[in-house]
C-alpha cells in the first residue's frame, strides 16, 4: 500500500542519478547566508534563516523524488492558484509591513507568495514551450507574454517591483531554450523597454522613491541627498572597506553601525563584502558561478523537453537573481530591492529556491522514457 | 540549435560575474587605499549644525523672547539606568534623585516606543535604533560652572555629557506671558503627533532631511505665539557631510554642508505701552477696595486693522520665574492665573448686548430711532414679570442705550423676534470664532431665542449667551468702522535673520451690511453712555471721548456680576476698541469696570490721539 503510494508520488526513480552538487551548493551558500544574517542582523535570525534550510532540504528531496512529468499538464492550474493567492493578498488576510501588502500571516512566519509565483511561472511557460516545435509566429507568444504580464503586474501592485522584475528572465529564459526566434525576443525587449517608459511616464504606476532610485543611480549628483543616493553610497563604502582581507566576520564598521539599510535581506552582499573581503567573497561569488553552471549541465543534458525547460528556468532565474543583487550591491544597476538567493534571509524566497532546485534534480532523476534518445531540436 | 542556446546562456552568465569579480576587485584593491575610510565610515565627519530659535517682540522691538547660549547635561542611554550618574548630578546641580530618576525613566520610555514603532513597521526583532547610541539631555540649562567641570574631568564622570545648547530668555517675562507662550521638550502626545505627520527625524535618515523635522529630545512651542507660529520660529537645522561619490570609473571625495537656517523673529501687534498700562490698570484696580477687582481681563484692538494692541489679564505671571511658582499658581484655581481671559474666558454680557438688540431693531425695521417706550421699572410679558433698574419714563432709543434702559429693550427685541436677536449677535462674530491666531480660542455662544421669556433675557444679555472679551471689543471695531468685522490677530510681520520680512499680516475681514442711520443711532447713544446722564458717567471719562456701553451680569448662582465696559474712542474718528470686564464682583459696569478703562487710557491716551 505504501509503496503503491511511494511509486504513484515518485514514478520510477532513480537514486543514482541524484546529482549531489546541486544541494551541496546550495546548502554551502544558505550557510554563509546565516553567517552574514547572524551579523548583520542577529542570532535568532540567523537560527531562523538555518531552519529554514531543513525544511527547505526536505522539500528538496521530496521535489527531487517527485516525478516532476506529472506535472505536466496541471502546471497552469497551479499558475492560476497562484494568481489568485495573490489577488487575496487584497482580502483581509493580507498582512501590510513598509507599506507594502506582500504577505499572508499563518502564524510561525509570514508567506511571501510572489516567491512561489517565480517557480510556478517557470512551470507554467516550460509546459507550454515543450509541447510545440516552432516559435516563428509572434501570436504563439501572446499566452505566454499573458500570464507573465498577469504575474508582474499583481507583483508590481503590492508593490515589489523588484520580485515583479524577476519574472522577467523567467520569461526570457524559458522563451529562449524553447527556441523562440531570436528576432522575436529582441522585440520583446524593446517591447518591455518601452513600457517601463510608459510606465516611467503614466501617473501613479511607479512610486516616487522608485523614480528616485532610477533617477540616482542614473545621475547621482541630480539628488545626492536623497534616501536612494545614500543608500547607495553606505553600500559601495562598506564594499570599498572591505578590502583584500575583509574586515572580519562581525567586525564591519558600517554593518555595526547600520549605515547599510535592509542589510540582512537587499543588501547581504554589501556586508559579506565588508566582512569578508575579496578574497572570499570572490570565492563565494565563485561558488555560485559553479551551481549556475552544474544547473547549464542539468539543462543540457537533459533531452526530454518539459524538464530541460524547467531546468533552464530555475537557471536562469537564480543566475539572474543573483546577479543582479550584486550588481546592485557593487553600483552597476539602480537599487530594486531584491534579495541574494539562499544567502539573503527570507523563507519564502529559500523554500522557493529549494524547490527548485528540486525539481531540477527530479528531472534528472526521472528520465526513463527519453533516456538515451539523441533526437534534438 | 536549443544545445546551442544553453551554452550561450551560461556562457553569458559566466562573462557576467567575470564583470561583477573584476567590478569587486576594482573596489577593494584599487579604491581601498586612496582614502582614510574611517573618516567616512565614523560619524565625525557628518554632523547636524544647531539653529537658533527666532525670538517673539512687541510691535515695535520689545523683546519678549529670544534664545541665548545655554548648556545641558546630557547621559548617553546606556547609562540612564545606572545610578552613579545620578548620583553625580545631583549633586552638581542640585535636582533631586527622584527627579533625574523619573526623567531617565521617561527618555527610557519614549526610546523604547521608537524601537517597537521600528520593529512593527520592519517586521524585524530586537533592533538596536540610533537614539540608543545618543546622549540624552536630563538637565538643561545648567550653570557655566558645571559644565567646565564636567568637561575638563570627563572621566570623572562616565556617561555624562555636557551638550552646547540655548534657553528661552524673557526680557520681559510679565508683560504678555499668556500671548508669548512656552516651549517645552516633546512630550509623548507630541512626538506621536509628530510622528503621524511624518515629521520626524531618526538616525537612520540621511542628515541632509532634517531641516525643520523633530528629534526626540528637540523642543517645541506648546501654547501662546510660540506654538501658533512654531514653524517659523524654529528654523532649520543644517549639516556638514563628508563622503564618497563611487562612480564606475572614478570615485570622488564630495563634501557638503547645508548652513543652517536660524529661526525667524516674530513681531507682534502687541505694543509695549498699550499692554504695560492695561496691565497696570488690572494691577492697580485690584488694589481698590472700591473696584472690588480680582480678576479680568482688558482688550484693545485697532478698529482699523483688527490688530489686538493691548490683551492684558489678570492675575498673571511672569515666564521668568513661574516655574519656581508653578505649584502655587496651579492651587488658585478659582482665579486660573493660567487662563489667558481675553480669548478664554467666555461670560455673560449683560447690557453690552443691548448694541446689538438696537442694531437688530433698528435693521428689522421693529423700531426707529424715533421709537419710544414707556418704562414703569416693571413691565408684564405673558405673566411673567421683569425689572428695569430704574423708572425711566417714555424714553427714545439714544436715551434707552445712554440710561440703559431694560424695558426699551424687550419691547425691542420682541418686536424684532428672537432669531433676529440670535442672528445679529453672530454676525457682530459673538459666540463664533473670531479667527484669532491664538491656540485654543473659547468660542462662547448666542443662544437660539424662541419662548418670549428666552428673547427677553437675550435682548439685555443675560441668560445662556457667552462672548469673550476679545469677541465684544472686537465687535465694538466692527460698529466704530461701520461695519467690518475683522480677524483679530497678534502677528504682525516676521523677518528672517537678515531682517527681510517672510511673512506679513494682511488685514482680513467681512462685511457686515449696516445702515448709515442705524449707525449713527447706536454709536450717538454709546457716546451719551460716557457723558452726563449714562451709565458710565462716574468713570471720568469724558476727556478720551469714549463711546461705550456698560454691562452687568448677574450670576444667580454666586449673587456676584461680571461688570463690563466696552466700545470705541475717539468717537469723532475711532481708532481703538475696547473690552473691560471684571469677573465676579460685586459692583456694576459703570462703576466697577468703566474705571479700570480710565485708569489705562490716562497712561496711552497721547498716543492713542497720535495713532496714524
Ligand atoms: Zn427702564
Amino acid at each position: 500500500m505504501l509503496r503503491k503510494l511511494l511509486k504513484s508520488f515518485a514514478g520510477d526513480v532513480s537514486w543514482r542519478r541524484m546529482p549531489w552538487p546541486l544541494p551541496l551548493l546550495a546548502l554551502a551558500l544558505t550557510l554563509i547566508g546565516a553567517a552574514f544574517i547572524w551579523s548583520s542582523h542577529s542570532e535568532a535570525l540567523a537560527l531562523k534563516h538555518c531552519i529554514f534550510a531543513l525544511i527547505g532540504i526536505v522539500v528538496f528531496a521530496l521535489a527531487a523524488i517527485f516525478d516532476y512529468r506529472r506535472l505536466s499538464g496541471v502546471t497552469f492550474l497551479l499558475y492560476l492558484l497562484g494568481i489568485l493567492t495573490l489577488a487575496g493578498l487584497w482580502s483581509p488576510l493580507g498582512v501590510t509591513r513598509n507599506y507594502a501588502r506582500r504577505w499572508y500571516d499563518v502564524g510561525f512566519f509570514l508567506v511571501q507568495p510572489s516567491e512561489p509565483m517565480k517557480l510556478l511561472l517557470a512551470l507554467a511557460l516550460a509546459d507550454y514551450f515543450r509541447s510545440q516545435r516552432r516559435w516563428q509566429r509572434l501570436r504563439d507568444l501572446v499566452y505566454p507574454i499573458t500570464i507573465t504580464g498577469a504575474g508582474m503586474f499583481l507583483i508590481v501592485i503590492e508593490p515589489d517591483f523588484g520580485t515583479a522584475l524577476m519574472l522577467a528572465p523567467v520569461f526570457f529564459g524559458v522563451a529562449f531554450l524553447g527556441g523562440v526566434r531570436m528576432r522575436n525576443l529582441v522585440l520583446l525587449v524593446v517591447l518591455g523597454v518601452a513600457l517601463l517608459c510608459a510606465a516611467w511616464f503614466t501617473p501613479g504606476v511607479m512610486r516616487p522613491y522608485q523614480k528616485a532610485r532610477l533617477i540616482s543611480f542614473i545621475n547621482p549628483e541630480a539628488n545626492p541627498e536623497s534616501s536612494a543616493a545614500y543608500n547607495a553610497e553606505q553600500a559601495m563604502l562598506a564594499v570599498c572597506a572591505g578590502g583584500v582581507k575583509g574586515q572580519g566576520w562581525g567586525r564591519g564598521v558600517l554593518n555595526r553601525l547600520g549605515r547599510v539599510p535592509e542589510r540582512h535581506t537587499d543588501f547581504i552582499f554589501p556586508v559579506i563584502a565588508e566582512e569578508w573581503g575579496l578574497v572570499r567573497t570572490g570565492g563565494m561569488m565563485l561558488l555560485q558561478t559553479f551551481l549556475i553552471f552544474y544547473l547549464g549541465l542539468l539543462t543540457l543534458r537533459n533531452r526530454e523537453p518539459f524538464g530541460r525547460l524547467v531546468a533552464g528556468g530555475v537557471l536562469s532565474l537564480f543566475g539572474f537573481q543573483t546577479f543582479l543583487h550584486i550588481a546592485i550591491g557593487l553600483g552597476f544597476a539602480p537599487i530594486t530591492g531584491l534579495t541574494l538567493p539562499l544567502a539573503s534571509y527570507g523563507g519564502s524566497s529559500l523554500l522557493t529556491t529549494y524547490a527548485g532546485f528540486g525539481l531540477v534534480a527530479s528531472t534528472r532523476m526521472h528520465r526513463d522514457i527519453v533516456f538515451s534518445d539523441a533526437t534534438t531540436g | 540549435m536549443l544545445s546551442r542556446r544553453v551554452y550561450i546562456l551560461v556562457g553569458l552568465f559566466g562573462l557576467a560575474f567575470l564583470v561583477l569579480l573584476g567590478r569587486l576587485a576594482q573596489v577593494q584593491i584599487l579604491w581601498h587605499d586612496r582614502f582614510d575610510l574611517s573618516r567616512y565610515t565614523r560619524a565625525s565627519g557628518n554632523h547636524l549644525v544647531e539653529t537658533v530659535r527666532g525670538g517673539i517682540y512687541t510691535r515695535w522691538g520689545t523683546p519678549l523672547a529670544r534664545q541665548v547660549p545655554a548648556f545641558d547635561l546630557a547621559v548617553s542611554y546606556d547609562d540612564l539606568p545606572k545610578d552613579e550618574w545620578k548620583e553625580q548630578v545631583s549633586r552638581l546641580c542640585g535636582v533631586p534623585r527622584e527627579k533625574l530618576e523619573e526623567k531617565a525613566q521617561r527618555i527610557i520610555r519614549r526610546v523604547e516606543r521608537i524601537r517597537r514603532a521600528v520593529e512593527k513597521r520592519t517586521g524585524m526583532e530586537r533592533v538596536r535604533v540610533v537614539e540608543q547610541n545618543q546622549a540624552h539631555p536630563v538637565v538643561r540649562d545648567v550653570p557655566p560652572e558645571v559644565a567646565a567641570a564636567v568637561r575638563a574631568a570627563p572621566e570623572a564622570f562616565p556617561g555624562i555629557v555636557i551638550h552646547e545648547g540655548a534657553r528661552r530668555e524673557y526680557p520681559n517675562g510679565a508683560l504678555a506671558p499668556h500671548v508669548v507662550g512656552g516651549v517645552n521638550d516633546l512630550n509623548p502626545e507630541q512626538w506621536k503627533k509628530v510622528c503621524r505627520e511624518g515629521r520626524q527625524w531618526t538616525g537612520g535618515m540621511p542628515l541632509s532631511q532634517i531641516g525643520a523635522r523633530y528629534k526626540m529630545d528637540d523642543r517645541i512651542g506648546s501654547s501662546g505665539m510660540e506654538k501658533e507660529y512654531e514653524d517659523l520660529l524654529r528654523g532649520r537645522r543644517g549639516y556638514v557631510r563628508n563622503y564618497l561619490a563611487f562612480g564606475l570609473l572614478k570615485v570622488e571625495k564630495v563634501s557638503r554642508e547645508a548652513p543652517p537656517e536660524p529661526g525667524c523673529d516674530v513681531y507682534l501687534t502687541l505694543r509695549e505701552d498699550f499692554q504695560r498700562a492695561a496691565n497696570e490698570a488690572l494691577q492697580r484696580a485690584s488694589g481698590m477696595p472700591q473696584l472690588d477687582f480680582d480678576r479680568g481681563a482688558l482688550v484693545i484692538v485697532d478698529v482699523r486693522s483688527g490688530a489686538v494692541l493691548a490683551a492684558a489679564t489678570f492675575p498673571s505671571y511672569d515666564l521668568s520665574t513661574y516655574r519656581e511658582r508653578l505649584d502655587e499658581i496651579a492651587k488658585d484655581k478659582e482665579r486660573a492665573p493660567f487662563l489667558f481671559r481675553p480669548v478664554q474666558a467666555a461670560l455673560p454680557t449683560g447690557s453690552v448686548y443691548k448694541v446689538i438688540t438696537a442694531i437688530a431693531g433698528l435693521e428689522e425695521g421693529a423700531i426707529t430711532p424715533a421709537t419710544t417706550f414707556t418704562c414703569h421699572r416693571r413691565e408684564v410679558f405673558e405673566g411673567r414679570a421683569f425689572h428695569c433698574t430704574g423708572s425711566h419714563g417714555t424714553l427714545a432709543l439714544l436715551e434707552a442705550i445712554e440710561r440703559s434702559c431694560n424695558i426699551y429693550f424687550y419691547h425691542t427685541a420682541l418686536a424684532a423676534g428672537g432669531p433676529a436677536l440670535t442672528r445679529w449677535g453672530r454676525r457682530f462674530g459673538l459666540g463664533m470664532p473670531t479667527g484669532v491666531d491664538f491656540p485654543f480660542e473659547t468660542t462662547g455662544r448666542v443662544p437660539e431665542a424662541h419662548a418670549t421669556f428666552q428673547v427677553i433675557n437675550l435682548a439685555i444679555g443675560q441668560g445662556k449667551l457667552l462672548c469673550t472679551p476679545l469677541q465684544v471689543a472686537n465687535m465694538m471695531a466692527a460698529v466704530a468702522n461701520g461695519g467690518r468685522l475683522y480677524r483679530p490677530h497678534f502677528f504682525h510681520h516676521a523677518s528672517n535673520s537678515e531682517g527681510e520680512i517672510v511673512r506679513e499680516q494682511r488685514p482680513q475681514f467681512k462685511r457686515i451690511a449696516l445702515h448709515e442711520t442705524t449707525l449713527s443711532a447706536v454709536r450717538e447713544g454709546m457716546r451719551l453712555v460716557a457723558q452726563k446722564r449714562g451709565t458710565a458717567r462716574h468713570a471720568d471719562l469724558e476727556r478720551f471721548r469714549v463711546a461705550g456701553k456698560t454691562g452687568t451680569a448677574e450670576q444667580e448662582a454666586s449673587g456676584l456680576n461680571h461688570a463690563w465696559f466696552a466700545g470705541y474712542a475717539p468717537y469723532e474718528n475711532p481708532k481703538i476698541a475696547f473690552a473691560v470686564v471684571s469677573e465676579s464682583t460685586t459692583g456694576h459696569g459703570g462703576s466697577h469696570a468703566a474705571p479700570i478703562l480710565g485708569m489705562a487710557l490716562e497712561r496711552i491716551w497721547d498716543e492713542v490721539e497720535r495713532m496714524q
